[in-house]
């Protein structure tokens, strides 16, 4: 009857005042990025919406809200089907949807909704929606409306074109990706730092994640976690410049110089100073980390202070107020849970402390870095960094 | 160069195993050549089938069992799933007369058998573990106070692969036919099978299960002896390839290469076993001639399987000790996985009541005739230059010059 097409409504993009076109049309590209494999495709914004049309008959929809479901920008996404605005094909086409989806599961009880853009068509919303159901009605048995708790809700939307779908798919929400800049975000393979990268990102920010390796304290296997850990926040945000950074003489000459009750606030601020090069030289103009306050010695508020001293750039914490189930949670939900949990040592599992100094002042933390010669450590971690590009979806 | 052969050094032989040239050869052969299904009718399919015949005499052979006796699995994992599986099973088709079915194993069993009576003690069956001891040996004092006729099965490792901890065959027979004569015995014998004389725990045991990579075979294949007259039931249904107790069309490459490196390993058994004692003498001897008494403890018991050698370097954590001699290309087992955000101490170490100093950096060295007494010495060489330079990074546990 019509032709089948995407609807992607976009977030708060559409608050934005003179600079929106912008915006809209960098979530326009990704969009197009995002379907790049799966045939021809028109995207075209109007108004509140993307459209997607497909130029190809074999075009996977579902697939494709699939992708679209992870591209940051989008809040919610519909296939629909695309029909003249005249009452009769409108009927025809809602029975249509109504009939498919009965056939596959039991429904009861419907209800229409309508929004009507065009005015000028001589039917109000309500009395659309009245028609629709009452057609339906009279086309199918055993079925009530119920407008409260409707089994099933079909949608229609009057405008130059008429839209009629049923199912609303939630995407990420947030701001397209490249609108926002860029950050350095330290991902150590745990649980947290994933799920930080995963809300600065869904700001519309790129991401360059850095790793601290220890290799032959950590394991190759425990490199390849970040690199999956990576894959994953990618297929959400575009590529990732992954900078896996030599760790371990900086761990042993500071467990050399330093007493072990400071190691892991001394290791964290060497980390900081690197992170701090590294985005600098990537015109990254913030760090991201997983810290939430209090979770473990290195997050009470006394060491994020000491620690976040050794960095120049803001440092972002988009977990300080969360619980590690809450953490949990968004980890599952974005996916990167059941890589995180693996068992591979990391970094900064090995050198750590019985007890490590829950309260460290920035006095006594600064004398003790003294002691252990970190600058030239710091040069050459930096020069030997390895680059890995991680691709995204 | 093929890995293994001179640029490596390969200390993980319980792992795995690096597989014969011969068998190699063999498999792709077979692989190539006879691609048959054995079931088929036509005189192709025969060939596969005479090809598994011919395995199949060879590892009855290496048991002292008969070919009818002998059933292909995919693994010693699926062998020993469907050891105890099938014994329940069999059970509750009634073909076996136990009312209140007991199952009785111990603590320090491979995860192929442990898990699998961790499931069914979760369905409520009765299943006992006896306990071990520091070098893991069975405690048969405990095994025979606790067992009663209502024993169905008993599970036992003949050989501990984490330790190389030998059980004693004879003795568990007799407190089964003194106190369970209907129960059956079930050896998992994956460790030894090649490498040891396997007649006392043939003699008594119902069930045996072994493994093809553990003796230089292609991976993907093992095998259960069963006993015959022994009541088990298939746990899988098919198309009633392996005398329906393993259905499904066979692994013929798999299966073919596992007969002929069992024949070389018989062939060679003696050889093989001088070879790998040769090593790992020297092994220990230089390594304490390299490193002070104190820097590491022998977990292993003394008349263990010479191929299994546990030990651990107190303070240093096993998988930080496994990938420094990576680097170096000597590859080991961490005995532990463990990090300190989770701890995963190995349930046999634990079982073994080992202190968690010595649990966490507990390390096991298994050798194989294709190592030699040179690389023992250049291993223990490295290891004895590598361990002080390891620091812990805790305070207080600095070792060496650091």
């Amino acid at each position: 009857m019509g032709e089948k097409v995407i609807l992607a409504r976009c977030g708060e993009i559409m608050l934005k005042g003179l600079n929106r076109p912008v915006f809209e049309n960098r979530l326009l590209r990704n969009i197009r990025h995002a379907l790049s494999g799966l045939g021809k495709v028109s995207v075209y914004k109007s108004q509140s919406r993307m459209y997607i049309e497909p130029e190809d008959s074999t075009f996977n929809f579902d697939k494709a809200a699939e992708k679209l479901s992870v591209v940051f920008g989008i809040v919610s996404i519909s296939i629909a089907e695309k029909i003249d605005t005249d009452i009769d094909i409108i009927r025809k086409t809602a029975l249509e949807q109504f009939r498919n989806i009965h056939d596959l599961k039991t429904v009861n009880t419907f209800k229409i909704e309508t929004k009507r853009g065009k005015k000028s068509f001589p039917l109000k919303s309500t009395e659309i929606s009245a028609d629709i159901g009452a057609y339906i009605l009279e086309n199918t048995e055993g079925i009530s409306v119920n407008v409260h708790n409707p089994d099933i809700t079909i949608y229609i939307e009057v405008r130059e074109s008429t839209f009629v779908y049923s199912g609303i798919i939630r995407g990420c929400g947030g701001m397209p990706t490249g609108t926002g800049g860029k950050v350095i975000l330290l991902l150590s393979g745990g649980i947290d730092s994933p799920v930080a990268g995963w809300m600065t990102a869904r700001r519309g920010v790129v991401l360059e994640a850095v790793h601290f390796y220890s290799y032959p304290y950590t394991s190759e296997r425990s490199k390849q976690k970040v690199i999956t850990l990576a894959e994953i926040l990618a297929a959400y945000c575009g590529n990732i410049k992954l900078h896996v950074v030599p760790f371990t003489e900086i761990q042993l000459e500071l467990s050399r110089s330093c007493p072990g009750d400071y190691l892991t606030i001394l290791m964290r601020r060497a980390m900081y100073k690197i992170a701090d090069r590294i985005a600098a030289g990537c015109g990254a103009l913030a760090v991201v980390t997983g810290e939430s306050i209090g979770q473990v010695a290195s997050q009470t508020l006394q060491a994020i202070s000491v620690t976040d001293e050794a960095c120049t750039m803001p440092v972002f914490r988009p977990l300080i107020g969360m619980d590690k189930n809450d953490v949990v949670d968004a980890a599952r939900k974005i996916g990167t849970y059941d890589t995180s949990i693996m068992p591979y040592e990391d970094c900064c599992t090995v050198f750590v402390a019985k007890h490590p100094r829950t309260r460290p002042t920035l006095t006594r933390t600064v004398a003790h870095e003294e002691k252990a010669s970190l600058d030239r450590l710091i040069e050459e971690a930096v020069a030997e960094t390895e680059i890995i590009n991680v691709k995204g979806g | 160069m093929r890995k293994g052969a001179g640029n490596i050094i390969y200390f993980d032989n319980s792992a795995t195993t690096r597989p014969f040239d011969e068998v190699l050869e063999y498999t792709n052969r077979i692989s190539a050549d006879i691609y048959g299904n054995p079931s088929s009718l036509h005189s192709f399919g025969l060939e596969a089938e005479l090809a598994i015949k011919k395995a199949r005499h060879s590892i009855a052979s290496a048991l002292g069992a008969s070919p009818e006796e002998i059933f292909f699995t995919s693994g010693a994992t699926e062998a020993n799933n469907l050891a105890v599986k099938g014994c329940l099973a069999a059970i509750s088709k009634g073909r076996s007369a136990f009312i209140r079915p007991e199952f009785v194993t111990t603590t320090a069993e491979h995860p192929s058998v442990y898990e699998v009576y961790e499931e069914l003690s979760a369905e409520g069956y009765a299943v006992k573990h006896v306990g071990v001891d520091g070098k893991a040996v069975a405690d048969l004092d405990m095994l025979e106070k606790s067992i009663t006729s209502s024993a169905a099965m008993i599970s036992i490792m003949l050989v501990n692969n984490e330790t190389g901890t030998i059980q004693d065959a004879k003795t568990i027979s007799e407190i089964r036919e003194r106190k369970c004569p209907d129960a059956l015995l079930h050896y998992d014998v994956v460790q030894g099978f090649c490498k040891m004389d396997l007649t006392a725990a043939k003699k008594c045991a119902d069930i045996m299960t072994v493994s093809s990579h553990k003796i230089h075979g292609p991976k993907g294949t093992g095998a259960i002896f069963i006993r015959k007259g022994t009541k088990l039931s298939p746990v899988m249904k098919g198309g009633g390839q392996e005398g329906a107790m393993r259905p499904g069309t066979e692994n013929v490459p798999g299966i073919c290469g596992f007969g002929l490196a069992a024949d070389i390993c018989v062939t060679g058994q003696d050889n093989h076993n001088n070879i790998i004692r040769g090593v790992r003498e020297a092994f220990i001897k230089s390594l304490r001639e390299n490193t002070a008494e104190s820097e590491f403890v022998i977990n292993s018991p003394d008349n263990g399987a010479p191929h299994i050698l546990n030990l651990s370097f107190p303070g240093i954590k096993a998988e930080v000790l496994v990938h420094h001699l990576e680097r170096e290309g000597i590859y080991i087992s961490a005995g532990s996985a463990c990090s300190s955000k989770n701890k995963r101490i190995s349930r046999v170490m634990r079982a073994m009541g080992l202190s968690q100093d010595i649990a966490e950096s507990a390390v096991r060295f298994s050798f194989s005739s294709f190592n030699t007494i040179s690389e023992a010495n250049i291993a223990a060489e490295i290891i004895s230059r590598i361990i002080p330079s390891i620091s812990t990074g805790q305070a207080g546990r600095r070792r060496g010059n650091l």
